[in-house]
């Protein structure tokens, strides 16, 4: 065998392949466009007052309904929403959207991007309510969207409603399933850029039983936290919760629920295994005996489930209640609190997480913190932006804000998830079968 | 004898010979005459001026003769000898014409006057004619004439006569050579045409006979040899009337001259017709086998009929007046069409079949003569069917064809995905894709369709027009066309079957033939198919020097073939051909020997040039755009990663998966160091190895594909292999002697290393293909991507757009879709998008595009279909955007509405206000109301025109590039694009391809170089 054939044979395939696999690593990539969508900040109803923080005065905006669709500075860091919904391009920084009736009731909720399925867990369309839903539609095209609902009475019928384009309605739970007392809603658009907002406020002839917006979940899940539920104790009695579900599929659930407080993790009596019948909204009593000012529920289910929390709460002496609904795990987020000063509330079996605080007068504030089960993170009364970071897995969390008017609860997850797209290409093989 | 003699009493027969240069033939003529057993009363020759022996052996015979001018007809002469021979009393005289290359049977007139005896209306009697040296040739029994003025004797070609057509039967003519006539008839006819001097002036003759009454037979029991010396030009016509002295230039003239002078005048125009038509097909014909005089003679021969219509006119009159009877008398002896396009139906199968299974003549050997006794004694031999599978070609043909109808299960029907477009119905849409100078894809292009379409569209026609049926066969029947084309090579390498097949099934099912087929790698399946076919014949251009021209053509044209497939294909073989000159050059500078240089350096351009210019002007493209070099058929599919590439596996969808490790690497690098043949397979597998593995990782945008995609390598891949089954195929044939005649070492570790990876793949490759492998990109009857809705209005253009994922990333693709999905041709031809409509596509996905829909609208698209799976994030902001309102959304995904006037043609005035018209696919006739510009939704081209009122439009690019025009007035106009450039181009392919297909075919040959026994 000649060695110098060999020699050459085998240079010649070793740089062949050496060659194309270097040159390999310089092809293929791909390109993608990453942006936070807008967010949609809910309308104002008559006779309340809104407020969204936002990162700056910088922060465009443009309103939905309004004449024109050119985004324009926000001017203020707390912007005062008049009434027609707002289109906010608030990028990687959620702004919390603050509403109250001055006297009567306040509920938090975030500014949002549109989402494929909204569910609410919250609400009554019974004599006491005074409750309603928005959509908004921050689309230049029209929307059409499908409203389910469920009651204590089981599937009421659906709605399929059509939202003009850039405009919003409001839709009055009375409307949707008269006379019902336990509801839970989804909403699904169809086609157009739709943000669902859900109010729930109940009077008794002229009284008010007090009000809040009821935050959204993006599906059902069989394991989920809600987190931050206030527990008063005035005059020695503590306040009523209730916890509030819906299996919305084909089978009965089995639920586990785990409190979770500074007092410790226990299971109530009764929910440990509780059976939770299909289609109806089932309320369950919950009179935890604890000193903690704020708990954590922890359901477990064998079938999917939504679910949230009402508290009845007395502030400044007049009735209000608060909705928590469920909170994904935490993920590293922004949040523009200029004019609230929340309490953060986090649950995980091990807690651990950074918070920068910048103060409106720019000065940056780093804290840390730990902890087992449930922690309490309050923010610096001036805070303009809370930056939440340095995660530990497994952590949930929720935002509480009191002032005199009331009690409103937000859950910590971003407004706008940053969207990872591919830039479209034009390729023939997309008309091929 | 004498009771037939007897019963001839009453008539009186007078031969009369005419004698032109006959001096081969007439000694038998003459003592065939003498031999008569019915005597003959009189004999007269006549002698037209012959140059040979013919008046001595007149002489010698004692035959009395009378002479004529050289360039006398066969007409004339027969009247000259008439008019020295008294007229009968009382006796009915008979003339018998005999030609001097024409011997009658003793037996011959007897049967003539027999056949007359008892049958008073008959004029005319013939012999049943055979040929002079073949005489069980049939030549004829009565003669006719057909539409086209070919000569009708209803036989086939070189018929054996055994008697099948024995008997007395009507026609409506017999041959001059042995025509009996009745003399007083002939007369009254006025004897034969002098405008017919020779051919065809029998036919006339018994025309005007029957039109006048008479009856005309044909009398097989009278047989006569003839040589058919004129028309078999084995002398010179020198009639007065022969232009140019070309038989057949002259038989063909006058032919038509029979049928336009004697057929019904309502027939004339259609007879014309059929004339014209059928003289041009067989001129093409003589072209083609590279006669051009004869070509020229059926040309001229109409157009000097044309030419001189005096001629016709009075032989019509002359004919008017001698007829009695209506002249649809003959109709019955025409010959319907369907006869003649059975007979040449068959013709043409029996020349196919005769040349695809030629029949060898039987062994004739004095040690094996049949004994007929021994054949009645003996039990007849049988073979045993069952030794048929004994046959290695059997075995693996019915084992692939049990193979491929398993692997193919999910192709029955109409085939598309891969890289395969969906087929359009007919060939007809081929051919019409072809000759358009405008393709609607995407925003249109006027690129050259690839040749590739025309070879399909050719074979379409052949299969009945059906481009459905013909693509689904050939993905069928690939493996076994691989197998057939793979062994036709190895059996040029080893005479051991068992091993020519097994390689070949091999090879059929190598990697890149089950990705090609799997994937609708519609250029590589050709590759695979013709590459073999070349490489039988590479070796011979080592002595191009030594070659003919037209294997040089043949082969060119075969590489023409494949370079209308793939232009990879065209690349190798041109650097194998490179290779060559380079060596021819160094050959030089060592010998000297220019004249041998050039001499190859002239073949070896035309073996190069030939396959470029026969695929003109698509190959020209690829010049402009060297990359399309590289680039195959079809859609741009992924390919492999260059370590794929380097087991010689292409990779991509459909590909069999990496581990199923074929072995042509492993022969290739055992090959590269055999001391046999292989060496030289081996070395050049190598190379292709190496740049397959090497362009594996090119990218680059083309067919449509605005990113590109990994290069697919299966042309070079498709040479590695057919270079390893050939190595592979030269290393173990006869290697068992050689193994077992030395000692254990290397080589037996070797060759059982081959032979076992071989088996182990091949075996493997089997059961992958039939399981797992058959669920393939390419599939039948699969959903159109469009919905049905889409596809109803013509021309309608939609923006696709279409998520896909891979390497768990999605990617977005977007395309214009024009009433249909792609079709077989659109991503060859389809043009880059225009940056304008990728940026307003890319902002309107991000959600930014506030005036996407406009600038879309503008480019005349209608709707925008989302196909499923949907990013609920882009479907949320399109929503967000304006201008697009949701018309459906469905399992098959979402289409918009997209807001604004989106038609393809729209005229703006003067006061802007804009006004859609009507268009046709590419063309259209519309009006405007006044001043204003129209708008064009179509790509820019110079070849777009408006013509108002006979003058051209300005044509200006509008806001989006877009092509616009300035009309000044109001009025009609008419929209085109000028296809002048693309016809020219393709009038000079079909030159080219005539030239080459001229060049390439065996040359036919002219009647005087047919040996005499060939033809009679």
């Amino acid at each position: 065998m000649n060695i110098r054939r060999v020699g050459i044979v085998t240079t010649g395939l070793v740089t062949a392949i050496v060659l194309s696999n270097l040159l390999t690593a310089t092809v293929g990539v791909k390109k993608y466009s990453e942006s936070y969508p807008a967010v949609a900040c809910p309308p104002t109803a008559s006779g309340m007052s809104a407020q969204v923080s936002t990162e700056s005065k910088k922060t465009p905006y443009r309103k939905i309904a309004g004449k024109t669709e050119a985004f324009i500075p926000v001017k203020s860091s707390r912007f005062t929403i008049a009434s027609d919904p707002i289109l906010l391009d608030s990028a990687d920084v959620t702004s919390v959207v603050w509403q109250s009736r001055i006297g009567i009731w306040a509920g938090a909720t975030l500014c949002t991007s549109p989402q494929g399925e909204q569910w609410f867990v919250g609400g009554a369309a019974d004599v006491t309510s005074k409750g309603r839903i928005f959509l908004v539609n921050s689309g230049l095209s029209e929307a059409i969207v499908d409203v389910a609902i469920w009651s204590e009475n089981g599937t009421q019928s659906d709605k399929v409603l059509t939202v003009r384009a850039n405009s919003f309605i409001q839709v009055r739970f009375d409307s949707l399933a008269a006379g019902q007392s336990r509801l839970s809603v989804r909403v699904t658009p169809r086609s157009g850029r739709i943000s669902a907002f859900m109010v729930d406020e109940r009077g008794k002839g002229l009284k008010s039983l007090g009000g809040d917006i009821v935050n959204s979940v993006e599906s059902p899940a069989t394991n989920f936290v809600i987190s931050g539920i206030p527990h008063q104790i005035l005059k020695g009695k503590a306040g009523s919760h209730v916890l509030r579900i819906l299996v919305p599929g084909n089978a009965d659930a089995n639920i586990k629920v785990d409190l979770i407080s500074k007092d410790g993790v226990f299971t109530p009596v009764g929910l440990d295994g509780r059976d939770v019948q299909r289609g109806t909204v089932t309320d369950i009593a919950l009179n935890p005996t604890i000193a903690a000012s704020a708990f954590s529920l922890r359901i477990h289910s064998d079938q999917p489930v939504v679910a949230g929390v009402f508290s009845s709460l007395t502030i400044f002496g007049h009735p209000e209640f608060l909705w928590n609904s469920a909170t994904p795990q935490l993920v590293p987020m922004t949040l523009a609190v200029n004019g609230l000063t929340p309490t953060l509330i986090f649950t995980g079996e091990t807690i651990g997480l950074k918070i920068q605080t910048r103060l409106i007068g720019g000065k940056v504030v780093n804290s840390t913190v730990t902890g087992s089960d449930i922690a309490i993170w309050k923010a610096p009364s001036n805070s303009q932006t809370i930056k939440i970071s340095g995660l530990q897995p497994g952590i949930y969390g929720g935002g509480l804000v009191t002032s005199t008017n009331g009690i409103g609860f937000f859950p910590l997850i971003p407004g706008s998830a940053l969207t990872r797209a591919a830039i479209p290409n034009s390729n023939i093989w997309v008309i091929n079968r | 004898m004498a009771e037939s003699a007897k019963r001839h009493e009453g008539h009186r027969v007078t031969a009369i010979l005419v004698v032109h240069d006959g001096a081969t033939w007439l000694p038998e003529v003459v003592a065939s005459l003498v031999s008569q057993s019915r005597a003959i009363d009189q004999t007269l020759a006549v002698d037209t001026g012959s140059n040979d022996a013919s008046v001595r052996l007149l002489k010698n015979a004692h035959v009395p003769f009378i002479s004529l001018p050289r360039e006398t007809g066969f007409g004339a002469a027969i009247a000259a000898a008439i008019e020295h021979i008294p007229a009968p009393k009382g006796e009915d005289e008979w003339l018998w014409f005999i030609h001097d290359d024409c011997a009658p049977h003793p037996e011959a007139l007897q049967a003539l006057l027999d056949a007359i005896e008892n049958r008073p209306q008959v004029a005319i009697a013939g012999p049943k004619l055979r040929g002079w040296y073949d005489r069980t040739h049939f030549l004829e029994a009565g003669v006719s004439i057909a539409g086209n003025g070919a000569r009708w004797t209803g036989l086939e070609p070189h018929e054996y006569d055994q008697g099948q057509r024995d008997g007395v039967h009507e026609v409506l003519a017999v041959s001059t050579a042995g025509m009996l006539i009745r003399r007083d008839v002939f007369d009254e006819l006025g004897g034969f045409d002098p405008n017919l001097s020779l051919f065809r002036d029998d036919i006339d003759l018994g025309w005007r006979a029957r039109v006048a009454g008479h009856s005309v037979i044909a009398v097989t029991d009278a047989i006569a040899l003839h040589a058919e010396a004129s028309a078999s030009e084995r002398r010179r016509v020198d009639v007065k009337s022969a232009f140019l002295h070309r038989p057949l230039l002259l038989d063909r003239r006058n032919a038509a001259y029979v049928l336009l002078a004697n057929s019904s005048w309502w027939l004339l125009p259609w007879l014309v017709l059929q004339l014209f038509g059928s003289a041009l097909v067989r001129a093409f014909g003589y072209l083609i086998a590279k006669l051009p005089g004869y070509a020229g003679d059926e040309i001229l021969a109409v157009g000097l009929l044309i030419v001189h219509p005096n001629l016709l006119r009075d032989a019509r009159k002359i004919r008017r007046s001698q007829r009695l009877i209506s002249p649809r008398v003959v109709s019955t002896f025409i010959p319907p069409r369907w006869s003649q396009l059975r007979l040449s139906a068959t013709r043409a199968a029996e020349a196919i079949r005769q040349k695809i299974l030629p029949t060898s003549p039987e062994p004739l050997s004095a040690l094996d003569a049949p004994a007929e006794d021994e054949d009645l004694l003996m039990p007849a031999l049988s073979t045993r069917w069952r030794s048929v599978f004994r046959r290695p070609e059997i075995v693996g043909v019915l084992f692939l064809l049990v193979l491929t109808t398993i692997w193919s299960r999910h192709r029955y029907g109409s085939l598309d995905g891969g890289a395969l477009p969906t087929s359009p119905e007919g060939a007809i849409d081929l051919w019409q894709r072809y000759a358009d100078s405008w393709h609607n894809v995407g925003m249109g292009s006027s690129a050259a369709t690839p040749t590739w379409i025309a070879v399909l569209a050719l074979a379409s026609t052949l299969m009945f027009g059906k481009a459905v049926f013909l693509i689904a066969t050939l993905f069928w029947a690939a493996p076994l066309l691989l197998m057939w084309s793979m062994y036709s090579l190895l059996r040029t390498l080893t005479l051991n079957s068992w091993l020519a097949v097994g390689a070949s099934v091999s090879y059929a099912l190598s990697p890149v033939a089950i990705s090609s087929i799997n994937s609708g790698r519609l250029g590589t399946i050709a590759v695979l198919i013709l590459a073999p076919q070349i490489a039988r014949y590479l070796p011979r251009l080592a002595k191009v020097e030594n070659l003919e021209w037209r294997f040089i053509f043949g082969l060119s044209f075969l590489v023409g073939v494949l370079t209308s497939f793939s232009l990879p294909a065209y690349l190798g073989i041109a650097m194998i051909y490179l290779i060559g000159m380079i060596y021819d050059a160094r050959t030089l500078r060592s010998s000297g020997n220019r004249e041998l240089f050039n001499t190859r350096l002239v073949r070896r351009i035309v073996l190069i040039a030939t396959p470029f210019a026969l695929c003109l002007p698509w190959s020209l493209e690829a010049l402009v755009h060297p990359s399309r070099l590289l680039l195959e058929p079809g859609l741009v599919l992924a390919g492999g990663s260059s370590n794929l590439a380097f087991i010689a596996n292409p990779g991509g969808a459909g590909s069999i998966p990496w581990w199923f490790v074929s072995p042509v690497t492993l022969i290739l690098v055992v090959a590269v160091f055999s001391s046999t043949s292989a060496r030289k397979y081996a070395e050049v597998g190598l190379v292709f190895l190496v740049i397959a593995t090497l362009t594996s990782v090119i990218s680059f945008p083309a067919h449509g594909n605005a990113l590109g995609e990994r290069l697919w390598v299966g042309t070079w891949l498709t040479y590695v292999t057919v270079a390893a089954v050939c190595s592979g195929v030269i290393i173990l044939d006869r290697l068992r002697e050689r193994l077992a005649a030395t000692h254990f070492h290397h080589r037996h570790i070797l060759a059982g290393l081959v032979v076992a990876s071989t088996l182990l793949y091949t075996s493997a490759a089997s059961a992958w293909v039939v399981s797992v492998g058959s669920d393939s990109p390419v599939k039948a009857d699969q959903e159109s991507v469009l919905p049905a809705f889409l596809t109803l209005t013509p021309g309608v253009k939609t923006l696709v757009l279409r998520s896909s994922y891979s390497g768990g990333l999605a990617s977005l693709a977007f395309f214009i879709a024009r009433e249909s999905d792609a079709l077989l041709g659109d991503p060859d031809i389809a043009p880059p998008t225009s940056p304008i409509i990728d940026r307003a596509v890319r902002e309107m996905v991000d959600g930014s595009g506030l005036a996407s829909s406009k600038v879309l609208s503008a480019h005349g698209i209608k709707y925008l279909f989302m196909k499923n799976p949907v990013d609920n994030q882009i479907v949320r902001e399109i929503d967000g955007l304006g201008g697009f309102v949701r018309n459906s959304s469905t399992q098959a995904g979402i289409v918009w509405r997209i807001a604004g006037v989106s038609e393809r043609l729209v005229f703006t005035d003067a006061t802007g206000n804009s006004k859609t018209l009507l268009s046709g696919d590419v063309g259209a006739r519309t009006s405007t109301t006044g001043p204003g510009f129209l708008s064009l939704a179509e790509n820019f081209d110079s070849s777009w025109q408006i013509i108002q009122n006979g003058k051209k439009l300005v044509r200006t690019r509008g806001e989006y590039g877009l092509p616009q025009f300035q009309s000044t007035q109001a009025g009609e106009f008419s929209l085109i694009h000028d296809g002048t450039r693309r016809r020219a181009w393709l009038a000079l392919q079909m030159i080219v391809f005539l030239t080459v297909l001229v060049m390439a075919l065996p040359a036919g040959r002219r009647k005087r170089e047919i040996s005499v026994e060939e033809l009679t």
